[in-house]
């Protein structure tokens, strides 16, 4: 691979959309590392934001599923989460619980009057209004009869009467707000960069079989030759995604969403890199900067004076924080442990 | 865990468990069907990956993926069943043939008596929890009161409250339950009130680290981690596990059962086949693993099972290839939610001082000898004094230096002549054994300072055996002084400086 001569066509990443469905998106990211591609697959699988019940109020439940049962089926109903900006997250707003411009609220209502068993579909949640935009909450429905994913069944004289709250939230801390179901990824088709080592019996040619679009899309084409130098220093730079949406966002909305959470986290990274001047005093003196909130508790970060052995210590205080146990005095009646 | 019954509703079990969300296995012999037991599910198919990844996996435990377990992944449910009788401590005689003059004891809150408000929030007005409603330890579970039968009113209030106290009865487990279904258990004639209640409990138990799973060969392991699914490795196809097994796991055992249930559960799940798991169905000419490998190359996939993986961190291609399948894996009925057990200090036996044993009784874990010569042989002599006395059955115990006994050393009393407060305690310990009798002192001649004598409880004055201090032992030493001088044999110990 000529890297020089791309170096100068092509700078910085590019990418190739090949196919692209309602809920499926194929497209190749050119130009970038493998940490970077890595990062946006991490990202798009766990840091989008979407819609998602994450409160339920049972008012009525006489079905033979448990309250919670049913609350972790809501759950999992994917919401369409369009223009979700326009959604605050309830932590960042200014109500006390949840209100119009950080939750929707869904309601259930349904009785079984018949005989039949009566099934409760997605469809028969009602969303109510006012909402931060149009489609923001709407239960996402692809099947042709316009039903969407049951939730329950109901009995004659049955019931189930419940108010959903949806919030947004990411897949970090529950995967009902997954936007993904699966992002295929894979570099190097024809493992010229050796990262694998194929397990075969006779022939590792005959008995892998090969991705041949992602194959045959690597220009070089075709398994290592016999008499192909092996490159040691390439690195991977194409990267074939597949990428599959549950519904609730466009495939091509998860990955510009991801790509934009990207951006918003190394920003954060960068600005607390740079330091700020005002907030600390001796901004780059450690070489640490700002310390992350959650991180090791108190101190110095960077001048730790490491441990200090607790042997001859010649104060009177020992390494335990004053001479006594915590049982009052010290045993034997001596002032420190090590006198 | 699994499904026990259709008629689980209708239960009273004392414990019965209940798997939440069961689906039918890919790979089942014809008798699965025959028997119906999909109405009777009892585990999951799970994605489950062969390798050693990031070391949580070792000796037999086993990696969750945590997305798969907040989608529902091998939830489980506990019903408990309590029962409340207000005729217990009472005459068990008669065999519960009370006659109506005979109860003293009613459900329901006493008429006209103080309830407070959180007791009213946890308990329906006829004194019963509400069906649904979340119980915590300590919270009433219903409410009684005593009453007296009167004769003279044969009206609908025959029963008739005194004292206006209402007792609460409560729920004593430490997790967290719902009130499933309350029943109401009335006397067998359908005389007398209600003297006894059923309440059902569901305690829901969703997997987690250290509960115990296994698939249908025998391969448990016990969870260590529930991984965040970017952590976890994928496939090409994008497919993360929800289950990592170490490869060690096989080897020795040589269930080969499962890597076949493996390869047949992943064509089955790839051809949306039920797959016929009938044993003697191959030949050493015609495999197992040829009959799946093929169904395997047919959906392009490897014919072995294995497949590239990267590793979900760095998005780095494993050197090696994975074998990765779809097991069906049942989820145990043994749960670290039952069996814990922690203690700093707690309930003590009488005759030691040192802990009781037992987990539902706060007792300790015994650190015994392997434990104490492992904290030697890693010098930890402090931590050991700490678990072996200080945790233990730490006691200050006055002992006297001059002869090296515990048992000599007495407290002593005020006299007559040091002021009003007689026999009260001084507070001050002495040792009688190198004491001399005041009687004998004076009579030999000698001088007795002010203040030098001391009395005992019972009147008798002594001089000398000041020389008595206070040292930490564990309470077993004392106790063991006690046994050996009962036998005649006495224990001198030199206390130092
Ligand atoms: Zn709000
Ligand atoms: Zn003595």
């Amino acid at each position: 691979m000529d890297y020089g001569a791309m170096d100068i066509d092509q700078v910085g990443p590019r990418v190739i959309i090949r196919e692209s469905f309602p809920n499926r998106a194929d497209f190749v990211l050119e130009h970038v590392d493998l940490a970077f591609a890595n990062s946006l697959r991490r990202t798009m699988l766990a840091e989008v934001p979407t819609m998602a019940i994450d409160l339920v109020e049972v008012d009525e439940n006489t079905s033979v599923l448990a309250d919670e049962f049913i609350a972790h089926r809501l759950g999992l109903i994917p919401l369409n989460s369009k223009q979700i900006e326009d959604v605050l997250y309830t932590r960042d707003c200014d109500c006390d619980q949840y209100c119009e411009n950080c939750s929707i609220t869904l309601t259930m209502h349904a009785k079984c009057t018949g005989d039949e068993i009566m099934k409760v579909y997605a469809r028969d949640l009602v969303v109510a209004e006012p909402r931060p935009n149009e489609w923001v909450g709407n239960p996402v429905i692809t099947d042709e009869a316009g039903l969407g994913p049951v939730i329950c069944k109901l009995r004659k004289g049955q019931a189930v009467r419940m108010k959903c709250i949806a919030k947004k939230g990411i897949a970090k801390e529950h995967a009902k707000w997954a936007p993904t179901s699966a992002i295929g990824f894979e570099y190097d088709p024809n493992n010229k960069l050796r990262h694998l080592d194929y397990w075969y019996e006779v022939d590792p040619i005959k008995e892998w079989p090969v991705d041949d679009r992602n194959a045959s899309w690597e220009s070089e084409g075709g398994p290592q030759q016999d008499d192909e130098t092996f490159d040691y220093n390439a690195v991977p730079s194409r990267f074939f995604f597949d990428l599959e949406s549950i519904g609730n966002l466009e495939p091509d909305a998860v990955v510009q969403q991801g790509i934009k959470v990207m951006q918003q986290k190394l920003a954060a990274v960068l600005q607390e890199l740079a330091g700020d001047e005002n907030r600390n005093g001796n901004a780059g003196g450690d070489g640490f900067g700002v310390q992350e909130p959650d991180g090791m508790q108190g101190g110095d970060y960077g001048v730790d004076q490491g441990y200090t052995t607790p042997y001859v210590n010649p104060g009177a205080t020992s390494q335990w924080g004053g001479g006594a146990t915590p049982y009052g005095a010290t045993p034997y009646g001596q002032s420190g442990w090590n006198q | 865990m699994g499904t026990p019954g259709t008629s689980i509703r209708y239960r009273t079990d004392n414990k019965t468990y209940r798997l939440q969300t069961g689906q039918t296995p890919i790979v089942r012999p014809p008798l699965y069907n025959e028997y119906g037991l999909d109405n009777f599910p009892n585990g999951m198919n799970a994605v489950v990956a062969v390798i050693s990844y990031t070391g949580y996996d070792m000796d037999d435990a086993m990696i969750l993926n945590k997305s798969a377990h907040e989608r529902g992944f091998a939830h489980g449910t506990i019903y408990k069943t309590k029962v409340i009788r207000l005729d217990e401590n009472e005459r068990t005689n008669k065999a519960r043939s009370k006659s109506a003059r005979a109860i003293n004891k009613l459900f329901g809150f006493a008429p006209d008596s103080f309830v407070s408000a959180a007791t009213r929030s946890k308990l329906d007005s006829d004194g019963l929890p509400h069906i649904g409603a979340k119980v915590t330890e300590g919270d009433p579970l219903c409410a009684s009161h005593n009453v007296t039968y009167d004769p003279a009113k044969t009206s609908s209030v025959a029963y008739i409250n005194n004292d206006g106290v209402t007792q609460l009865h409560k729920y004593k487990d430490s997790e967290v339950a719902y009130v499933e279904e309350v029943r109401l258990l009335g006397a067998e004639s359908g005389a007398e009130p209600c003297q006894s209640l059923s309440i059902k409990l569901r305690i829901p138990r969703s997997p987690v680290i250290g509960d115990k799973f296994s698939s249908r060969h025998g391969q448990k392991g016990v969870c260590s981690q529930k991984w965040p699914a970017i952590d976890m490795p994928f496939s090409e196809s994008g497919i993360i596990p929800d289950i990592i097994i170490n490869p060690h796991a096989f080897p020795s055992r040589m269930t080969i059962g499962m890597f076949v249930e493996s390869l047949a559960g992943k064509a089955g799940a790839l051809h949306g086949l039920a797959q016929d798991s009938s044993p003697w169905r191959f030949t050493e000419q015609d495999t197992a693993g040829d009959y799946f490998g093929e169904q395997l190359r047919l959906a392009g996939y490897n014919h072995h099972g294995n497949e590239p993986m990267y590793s979900g961190i760095t998005g780095r291609e494993f050197a090696a290839d994975i074998y990765q399948g779809v097991v069906f894996y049942q989820r145990l009925r043994h749960m670290v939610n039952d069996k814990f057990q922690v203690r700093t200090t707690g309930p003590v036996t009488q005759l030691t001082g040192q802990p009781i044993k037992g987990r539902a009784k706060g007792g300790g874990i015994r650190v015994g000898e392997m434990e104490r010569d492992a904290l030697l042989a890693h010098g930890c002599a402090f931590l050991l004094q700490d678990r072996l006395m200080g945790c233990s059955d730490y006691r200050r115990e006055w002992v006297c230096k001059g002869c090296g006994s515990f048992l000599s050393t007495q407290p002593t009393v005020w006299g007559g002549a040091l002021g009003g407060r007689r026999g009260k305690g001084t507070g001050v310990v002495r040792c009688r054994r190198c004491a001399r009798k005041l009687a004998d002192v004076i009579e030999e001649g000698s001088e007795v300072g002010i203040g030098e004598e001391w009395e005992d409880g019972s009147g008798e004055k002594w001089v000398g055996g000041e020389d008595t201090t206070i040292v930490a032992i564990p309470g077993v030493l004392r106790y063991l002084d006690v046994e050996l001088s009962a036998m005649g044999v006495r224990m001198r110990f030199n206390v130092g400086p």
